[in-house]
């Protein structure tokens, strides 16, 4: 069975660019806009890794990441491979969210192939 | 999808992304302290530079990098808001649309050098405003140091393999970081020879905690690939676990140094690199002696953890402010609350849409006038309801196509700024009905006349501070843009409180350009509507904003285009308003069918306001001239069939006059028969016909029979010039 991934990014071409890279290498992708609609959509389907924007609108990705590893209620998801997308501006957020538990990080901007290492590093398709 | 299409999304996210910017940036101007808006004009940076890095975009990612370093600082509130800024940063905005717009129009995507100058200039003009500022484009050298220092092969064992060690430290499960993972990871970039797991840190089962690792491995590793390449596999885990990597046929001292460090004792360590062919008795010889006690080991191994864990109180300091901050955020969250409930879709496939529900209107139309015919009671029944449920369908449909206008009067906002600064000119913008709904199709061919129009208001219209002082008005002008709907129509009008349109100098150049003749006398409407006449400009001097006499005629032609109107109100030394009066939709109306001889038209219903029905003694002899008395009103009216001269005086036929409304105008209408109200979907007649006088447009009946669309506001103008060509006549 192919595994699932999570990308939750405000930017819709990012999403998709994202989503075609990893659907070509034999991964299930779900999208999710900001960090309130990866949680609602967390409920529904079993995902095997995220992929989470830190700078977003609605919920940013640290309070997703703490949400995940915190709130009972997503407690499938506590050993959830995350890997965050954040600029080199956002070193603080950085030490922020791998407090919060997420150690995987990508420097925006990036290109699909490295996402795609990243990816395959934590979890193989 | 394609990535054709994921480029389409990324050009649309980025002009989006840079309309918000602009709104938020002339906010800014006005509120200097607005956290929102600097949220809203640095995630548009961010967020650009992110998507078009994954293109690979570099001139658009340097672009937006120092950018988005300023816009940091800003949000820091490291410096203040001024107007210079702003200036600059709208100057940037304009800068990145040209990029997008450059990358969309090439599949090779190259900028020329004097993009990239220009590029920079703005870039250096945005540093300007914040002395003692210094950004700098990004250095892309010496990002990865390398640290591989070449073995020599002084002293190496004879393992031809690469030597991982790893232990984890407890919180890597975690941190969601699966171990397995990155060994599989690994086995995909070489072979992985020997794996040794070493379980001796896993305590008894009553104190096992499920959520914490005590399981370290020593891999044994075949591959081409550098250290740093190896290295690069365990990035992500790098700060969870202790790694050690040894290159094949490496010194004995590097094997040495990693017994040491390992919390295991020397003499299991020695055991597992035996019987893993890692490295033999002989070679490790003199290690024996070396190895310290394994308490001191795990002392190092506690340090290292008591520093992080201070680490982490660090942490705690940073999520204490976060929640200070987070009132900021609230109103953008509302925002984005709203805007989460729209759907993005396709235009193509709502035109698709419309078309279906417009062929199925017109054969609801056939099916009803076929159960009539021929139908039970049931049928009919039966296809009334149907016939209802369509109109729903197609109301609910059309209503999809409907967009508020206020989205293009953002636009308009930047304009007003940039051309009053221009031309040292005080205005005040305001919009009013900006949530006002029309066809999106309308809204896009309506942009252009608007434009036009208000720069039209700002550079004729209203005067400089010192001109409106002298003439006893408030410095600051005021420019109003007003949208509302009225009887099907919307109306938008654009105001000024300037001088008013000169009627004295539009005649003269009228006569001048042989528009009017010296000798007749002219109404206001009359005189205000040569300004649309193509060659007719007042503007003293020609400016590069307007002056040049196109314009106006094209405005007209533009607005005549979607079945709109316009009329010019104005009052010299009080102000000019122009009203634009356009259709909802453009697809499909509430008709009302009528015969003139024994063809069938359609007359929008919107604009029918009532129906008299004359008896042949009240027949208003041609004598009587073209218009009626309507309870004491005087109307105007045509009788159809002279003005499509249908031949039918054989036929005697009761005839019926319908009183349309357009605007202001009434007339009347004399036709032969009312049919009644009918489901009309527009079909345009194609470009012979497009000067065919009275008509608009075509639909199909049920019968399959066409019947044709009049266009009321050209009748009813006709009528009104047949009416004044009569009291000339008196």
């Amino acid at each position: 069975m192919n595994k699932t991934v999570m990308i939750i990014d405000d930017s819709a071409s990012i999403r998709q660019v994202v989503g075609l890279t990893l659907r070509d290498s034999g991964y299930t992708v779900v999208e999710a806009s900001d960090g309130q609609d990866a949680l609602n959509k967390l409920k529904g389907d079993k995902i095997h890794l995220i992929i989470c924007d830190v700078n977003m609108p609605n919920m940013d990705g640290i309070t997703f990441v703490k949400n995940i590893k915190s709130d009972p209620q997503y407690g499938n998801y506590k050993f959830t491979p995350i890997i965050m997308l954040t600029t080199e501006s956002e070193e603080a957020k950085k030490m922020e969210g791998q407090a919060a538990g997420a150690k995987a990080w990508i420097v925006k901007p990036f290109l699909p192939e490295k996402l795609l290492v990243a990816v395959q590093k934590l979890s193989l398709p | 999808m394609k990535l054709d299409a994921v480029k389409q999304t990324f050009i649309v996210e980025c002009s989006e992304l840079l309309g918000d910017m602009e709104s938020a940036l002339l906010v800014l101007e006005k509120n200097p302290k607005d956290n929102n808006s600097i949220n809203a004009v640095f995630r548009a940076a961010h967020t650009i530079k992110g998507s078009s890095g994954m293109f690979g975009y570099s001139g658009i990612v340097e672009f937006t990098h120092v950018m988005e370093n300023f816009l940091e600082k800003l949000r820091q509130g490291k410096f203040e808001v001024n107007s210079d800024m702003i200036a600059a940063l709208l100057g940037c905005g304009d800068h990145l649309s040209k990029l997008v717009s450059l990358f969309t129009n090439s599949d090779n995507y190259k900028i020329d050098d004097a993009t990239v100058m220009r590029g920079n200039q703005l870039l250096e003009s945005l540093t300007k405003t914040q002395p003692g500022m210094e950004l700098k484009m990004p250095d892309k050298k010496a990002v990865v140091t390398s640290n591989n220092t070449q073995s020599q092969e002084r002293n190496g064992v004879s393992n031809p393999y690469w030597h991982i060690s790893l232990r984890f430290k407890k919180d890597v499960l975690r941190h969601g970081l699966d171990p397995a993972s990155f060994i599989n990871y690994l086995a995909e970039k070489g072979e992985i020879v020997n794996v040794a797991t070493i379980a001796d840190a896993v305590p008894d089962l009553e104190k096992l905690d499920a959520e914490e690792c005590f399981l370290g491995f020593e891999i044994s590793f075949k591959s081409e690939s550098s250290l740093d390449e190896i290295a690069n596999i365990f990035e992500f885990i790098a700060d969870d676990a202790y790694i050690t990597i040894i290159e094949p046929c490496g010194e004995v001292e590097k094997y040495q140094e990693l017994i040491t460090h390992l919390p295991e004792s020397t003499e299991r360590m020695f055991e597992v690199f035996s019987e893993m062919n890692v490295v033999t008795k002989s070679e490790l010889g003199e290690l024996t002696q070396k190895k310290s006690s394994p308490e001191e080991s795990k002392v190092v191994v506690a340090e290292k953890i008591t520093k992080e864990g201070s680490m982490d109180d660090s942490h705690e300091e940073f999520f204490s402010k976060r929640e200070e901050q987070t009132p900021d955020e609230k109103a953008s969250r509302t925002v984005a609350d709203t805007a989460a409930k729209f759907i993005r879709i396709e235009a193509q496939k709502l035109d698709n849409l419309i078309n279906l529900v417009g062929e199925l209107v017109i054969n609801v139309a056939k099916v009803r006038q076929l159960s009539e015919i021929n139908g039970d009671k049931e049928i009919i029944e039966a296809s009334l309801t149907m016939g209802r449920l369509v109109e729903e369908v197609r109301d609910s449909a059309m209503n999809i196509r409907m967009v508020q206008i206020g989205e293009s009067f953002k636009k308009f906002e930047r304009v007003v700024r940039d051309l009053s600064r221009q031309m040292g000119k005080q205005i005040d913008f305001k919009v009013i009905g900006a949530e006002t709904e029309l066809d999106k199709t309308v809204v896009e061919k309506i942009n252009d006349p608007l434009m036009h129009l208000i720069r039209n208001s700002i550079d004729h219209g209203i005067g400089t501070p010192e001109e409106r002082q002298k003439r006893g008005k408030k410095p600051v002008g005021t420019l109003e843009v007003n949208a509302f709907h009225d009887t099907g129509n919307i109306v938008i009008e654009i105001s000024d409180d300037g001088e008013g349109l000169n009627k004295e100098k539009i005649l003269k150049k009228a006569i001048e350009a042989k528009l009017a003749r010296p000798s007749t006398s002219y109404t206001d409407d009359e005189i205000f509507s040569f300004i649309f006449e193509p060659g007719l400009s007042t503007a003293e001097k020609i400016t590069d904003v307007s002056g040049r006499g196109v314009g106006m005629d094209v405005v007209r032609r533009n607005i005549e285009a979607l079945r709109g109107t316009i009329d010019i109100k104005s009052e010299a030394g009080v102000g000019t308003t122009m009203r634009i009066s356009l259709p909802l939709t453009l697809a499909i109306i509430d008709g009302f069918l009528v015969e003139i001889g024994s063809v069938a038209y359609v007359i929008p219903l919107d604009m029918v306001l009532e129906c008299i029905n004359i008896s042949e003694e009240d027949e208003i002899s041609k004598e009587t001239g073209n218009f009626v008395n309507l309870r004491g009103e005087v109307l105007p009216y045509l009788r159809m069939r002279d003005f499509f001269n249908v031949d039918l005086t054989n036929k005697k036929i009761q005839d019926n006059i319908i009183v349309v409304r357009y605007g202001v105008h009434k007339a009347g209408l004399l036709v032969d028969r009312l049919i009644g109200e009918y489901q009309t979907v527009i079909k345009p007649l194609g470009k012979i016909f497009e000067n065919l006088h009275g008509i608009s447009g075509a639909t199909i009946l049920g019968d399959g029979n066409v019947a044709l669309i009049l266009d009321i506001p050209k009748l009813i103008k006709h009528a009104a010039e047949l009416e004044n060509v009569d009291m000339k006549k008196e």
